[in-house]
């Protein structure tokens, strides 16, 4: 049965006549809805985990039908101050990923265009150490310049993983971008510099996209950083949700709120760029 | 005529100036106005209770307070990393039992008994001899004070009052009385739940707070009298052997991987006839939005092993930081007065975190309005009976807690517990720094 | 102005091999080389935190390591781990993406659902799995008791905890995978399809001879880009397990990180640090010389 299309040419559709069309179309929904539930379920039941109270989390048989509350979402800004997390957050990741871009595109461009491997291998030297590594050094040294609970601190730590991310992807936009126009515009009486900026730049402005989102996205989630070297006043997104773990406490309830929270903006900006996201990974996959 | 004058007025101003002291006490509150001190603080009750009220102390002293709170977890991690890093820290929340070995070496705490007996620094009537002698020592190392008591913690048997008394069940008295109640109610039916006998912590190093109880009244010991781990003694194999059989046989499923959380959880959801955990979370247990048993659980102290009924007592104080200034440690030392003072700590013990002072537990106030007689004088045996010294007697806690975790772990799963727990004594030995 | 500006124009053209990256390796030297320098100096220390300095042992903590049964614990939990999500994103992945590969109503919508774990963040979404996976009260064991299956212990069971939380990381990974494997579907060229139908090959024989060379190299390069943070998997496993039950996924990383920071213990954390990189660098030594393969082909 033509059910899965194991390679055939997927232009094809869903093969067949009349009755076996429908049956097999049904099938194939079916099949999809399925796939698609494992990413559904856990989303909705993180949502309905914050709609319930302490006492109904813990209660078995789980309740699916019930008198949702907004408690716990109101709590989570309101006593946990989550605006201000968001906020932080926002301007961390916004800030890594901003300098990342100005930082990263020109190194990536040379490195594609003057084959240097060796600065290749140092980013991906950055990529393979264990963040835990560097820890220890990075809070001496800011405790030093009294950099602690500051956006400078933590916008540095974060560039550790927005740099090499947006270093790694655009290499492979560049190394796929023909040479010959930037000759063309030299030819025209452009300097390399200005080549750079006003031919090379907008051909890969699908790869700045692509590694401008992917690097916001991880600076958003990122934890561990976050979680030594914040203070109260640079207090990220993750770190906020372990403020519902006290002592003698999980509140469950307020997790889920949190969680979702946290989550939906992600996700939705997400969606909005899926194709972007996906093509750009796509491309530094094959390019690679 | 001047001079008359100048002298009255002296006079007067001497006067005026008697009165006031003897009006407001020997101390003048607002001697470090306009300090700023911070203070780490763990997730705790405690912290949920006085936070609010700090505008009250800022008004009466002048002094700027910033408290920073982190989940348990992380909170040790960030304090240790903050002092060590040389950090802008003037107090913090510490568990004396746990942390006073490491940071007294590593001069992270500041000895108290000068402020205290400063007359210009302590209130008369704010009284240290209030507080539990068990607690005060505990919170001592080499004879200096270095943090006064919060939070006094024991561990209690919580139990299912409405289902004792409906299958005519006694408190159990001795240990193996307590694994034959468990047994009875493990698997039985309630209220279309199966039930299991009793929770415990399971979750290696964090279940250490618990069976150190078992250890000490099965007659063992963390160390010997020659300071090597005693571990491989029959009192302590005994001891990890009946926690971890308990625990299989008569707890939930997944035993290895019950902290608190998952523990209480089970009790509240009302699948545990029994529990034996921290005193303190009665507050949890009795409070219907979180608690599906509130109103039917009563509370007694540890049945007695073979060597005696001995919990353990562990506290969480407030220290001052050796790291700070002159300055802020006294600015800090006037925030740990008023916080612990008398008022304080019988809000906090109505508010369900148990006090260290004596008062607020004997006060009139708090035993009106005290629901909960059995939880009291379980608490106040147990405190009189407790053990302070319930981690090992060692500098690096943590790693030492650890390795007994493991053979916590061992014994619930059914392995060889004798040859565990020797195993770890070998590494305890090896591993651990005094 | 203009004079100005072309002549630092052609000042940074002249030099463009080595202006271009050099902020960036000058950023990434203080960000990353000398907090390295600084942990391989703490290797070879004795120290722990807060009391005296460190103290210069030589190859002492490297010694102490090879000893340690909780550091072969750690490299095995790691294997185990990585070995059997990689392989079971890759697969799942591969398969799932060729499920959707052709025009279907609704495709948008998969794309979107699919973005969600991805995106989420990991913190969050493994403490929902944590509730969700306690054996007495959570829903997963509801739901299989519901349909007649006994509930199983998850990660609460020293024998489950790895596969429990490789179900996990492939429901948070598979999807991306999914979708950066099914654009390459997209992309593959119709005529050796053309070619093998001509030829009469079935449809097994067209995926195994055709489809999947064709797509081994976004394979390799999906499985590079995921292995990198896989083996490195830290918030998922510290919010979910701690490494429990007892230490039965405790991952050599984990074991660094509470060496490091539970026990204080700066010279032997770092000693261990130095050991998972130097595992996550082999691994993709291998995997590189397997893709620079696959491309002769």
């Amino acid at each position: 049965m033509e059910l899965c299309n194991l390679g055939a040419d997927p232009s094809e559709g869903i093969v067949g006549t009349g009755m076996t069309k429908t049956f097999k179309s049904i099938l194939f929904y079916a099949g999809a809805v399925a796939l698609c539930l494992p990413p559904v379920f856990v989303f909705v039941w993180m949502i309905l985990t914050g709609l319930k109270t302490g006492v109904q989390n813990i209660s078995y048989p789980p309740e699916f039908i019930f008198m949702p509350t907004l408690e716990n979402f109101r709590a989570v800004f309101q006593q946990h101050n989550f605006f201000r997390y968001l906020m932080n957050s926002l301007i961390v990741a916004g800030l890594a990923t901003g300098i990342s871009l100005v930082l990263g595109l020109p190194a990536a461009y040379s490195i594609a265009k003057y084959r240097q491997g060796k600065i290749g291998i140092l980013i991906l030297v950055a990529r393979m150490t264990p963040f835990v590594s560097y820890l220890l050094p990075w809070y001496i040294i800011f405790r030093h310049l009294k950099l602690i609970d500051t956006y400078t601190a933590l916008t540095i730590t974060h560039l550790i993983i927005t740099l090499p991310m947006v270093i790694w992807l655009m290499v492979s936009f560049f190394e796929g971008m023909p040479e010959e126009l930037e000759d063309a515009a030299m030819i025209d009486g452009c300097t390399r510099l200005q080549s750079f900026l006003m031919i090379v730049l907008p051909l890969v402005r699908n790869g700045i996209a692509t590694s401008a989102i992917l690097s916001f996205i991880f600076s958003w989630n990122q934890f561990l950083f976050s979680l030594i070297l914040s203070g109260p006043k640079t207090k990220t997104v993750p770190v906020a949700v372990y403020n519902f773990i006290s002592y003698g406490k999980i509140d469950w309830a307020g997790i889920g709120a949190a969680a979702t929270l946290i989550v939906l903006p992600v996700s939705v900006f997400a969606f909005f760029v899926r194709r972007t996201i996906v093509q750009g990974l796509t491309m530094g996959a094959l390019k690679d | 005529m001047k001079r008359r004058a100048l002298g009255l007025s002296l006079v007067m101003l001497i006067c005026v100036g008697a009165f006031s002291s003897v009006a407001l006490g020997a101390v003048n509150w607002k001697q470090l106005q306009g300090t700023e001190i911070r203070f780490l603080m763990n997730k705790h009750p405690f912290t949920t209770f006085i936070e609010p009220k700090i505008p009250e102390f800022e008004k009466l002293t002048g002094i700027k307070v910033t408290i920073e709170a982190f989940p348990e977890d992380q909170y040790r991690n960030k304090r240790t990393i903050e002092l060590n890093a040389g950090g802008k820290v003037d107090g913090y929340m510490i568990m004396p039992g746990q942390d006073d070995l490491h940071y007294w070496k590593a001069g992270w705490l500041q000895p108290m008994d000068g402020y205290n007996s400063d007359p210009a620094l302590t209130e008369a009537d704010w009284n240290f001899k209030d507080f539990f002698p068990s607690f005060a020592k505990a919170s001592s190392v080499d004879g200096k004070l270095i943090g006064i008591v919060i939070n006094a913690e024991t561990s209690l048997l919580a139990y299912r009052k409405d289902l004792f008394t409906k299958l005519k069940v006694k408190v159990p008295q001795t240990m193996k009385e307590l694994e034959e109640t468990a047994k009875l109610f493990h698997g039985k039916e309630v209220e279309g739940k199966k039930m299991v006998g009793i929770t415990l912590r399971g979750k290696g190093a964090a279940a250490t707070s618990q069976w150190v109880d078992f250890l000490y009244s099965f007659g063992g010991s963390w160390t010997t009298a020659e300071g090597k781990s005693n571990f491989a003694s029959p009192q302590d194999i005994a001891a990890f052997k009946f926690y971890g059989d308990l625990l299989r046989n008569y707890g939930p499923q997944g035993g290895t991987m019950l902290h608190w959380a998952e523990s209480t959880s089970m009790f509240m959801e009302g699948k545990a006839a029994m529990i034996y955990d921290a005193n303190v979370f009665k507050a949890l247990y009795e409070n219907p939005k979180e608690s599906k048993v509130a109103g039917n659980v009563g509370y007694a102290v540890i049945p007695a092993g073979p060597a005696g009924r001995l919990p353990h007592v562990s506290n969480w104080s407030l220290s001052i930081s050796k790291t700070s200034t002159p300055e802020r440690q006294k600015a800090a030392w006037l925030f740990i007065q008023w916080a612990t003072n008398k008022e304080n700590c019988l809000g906090a013990l109505l508010a369900g975190v148990p006090a260290g002072r004596a008062s607020a537990w004997n006060s009139k106030e708090y035993k009106s309005k005290d629901d909960h007689p059995d939880w009291t004088s379980s608490t106040m045996k147990s405190f009189e009976i407790g053990q302070p010294q319930w981690n090992p007697p060692v500098i690096n806690v943590p790693e030492i807690r650890d390795i007994t975790g493991q053979v916590i772990v061992d014994a619930i799963e059914g392995k060889d517990v004798a040859a565990s727990a020797k195993k770890a004594a070998e590494l305890m030995d090896k591993k651990m720094e005094r | 102005m203009k004079n100005a500006f072309s002549a630092v124009s052609r000042f940074i053209d002249r030099r463009q091999a080595f202006v271009y990256p050099a902020p960036a390796v000058i950023a990434i030297f203080f960000i990353v080389v000398i907090p390295i320098a600084y942990n391989l100096y703490l290797t070879f220390t004795k120290w722990t935190i807060g009391l005296g300095q460190p103290r210069w042992i030589g190859f002492g903590n490297f010694v102490e390591l090879i000893s340690d049964e909780r550091v072969l614990n750690g490299v095995k939990v790691m294997v185990y781990f990585s070995g059997l999500s990689l392989s079971l994103e890759l697969v799942l992945g591969l398969l799932i993406a060729i499920y959707f590969n052709r025009e279907f109503k609704g495709s948008e919508i998969v794309q979107a659902i699919y973005i969600f774990p991805f995106a989420a963040t990991p913190v969050a979404v493994a403490l929902i799995w944590r509730i969700m996976l306690n054996p007495e009260i959570g829903v997963m064991n509801y739901l299989l008791r519901s349909v007649g299956l006994p509930g199983s212990l998850w990660v609460s069971s020293p024998l489950t905890v790895i596969p429990a939380l490789v179900m996990v990381d492939v429901w948070k990974w598979t999807p991306m995978i999914t979708l950066i494997v099914l654009a390459g579907l997209k992309s593959l060229p119709h005529d050796p399809y053309e070619a093998a139908r001509i030829d009469g090959a079935n449809t097994f024989q067209i995926f195994w001879y055709v489809t999947l060379p064709l797509i081994r190299p976004v394979m390799i390069a999906a499985l590079m880009l995921r292995s990198l943070d896989n083996l490195k998997e830290f918030d998922m496993i510290y919010t979910i397990t701690q490494g429990g039950p007892g230490i039965s996924s405790e991952t050599l990383y984990l074991y660094s990180y509470n060496v490091g920071f539970s026990f204080f213990k700066a010279g032997y954390g770092s000693a261990l640090m130095v050991v998972v990189f130097l595992i996550v660098l082999a691994f993709n030594v291998v995997m590189n010389r397997m893709r620079l393969r696959a491309q002769e082909v």
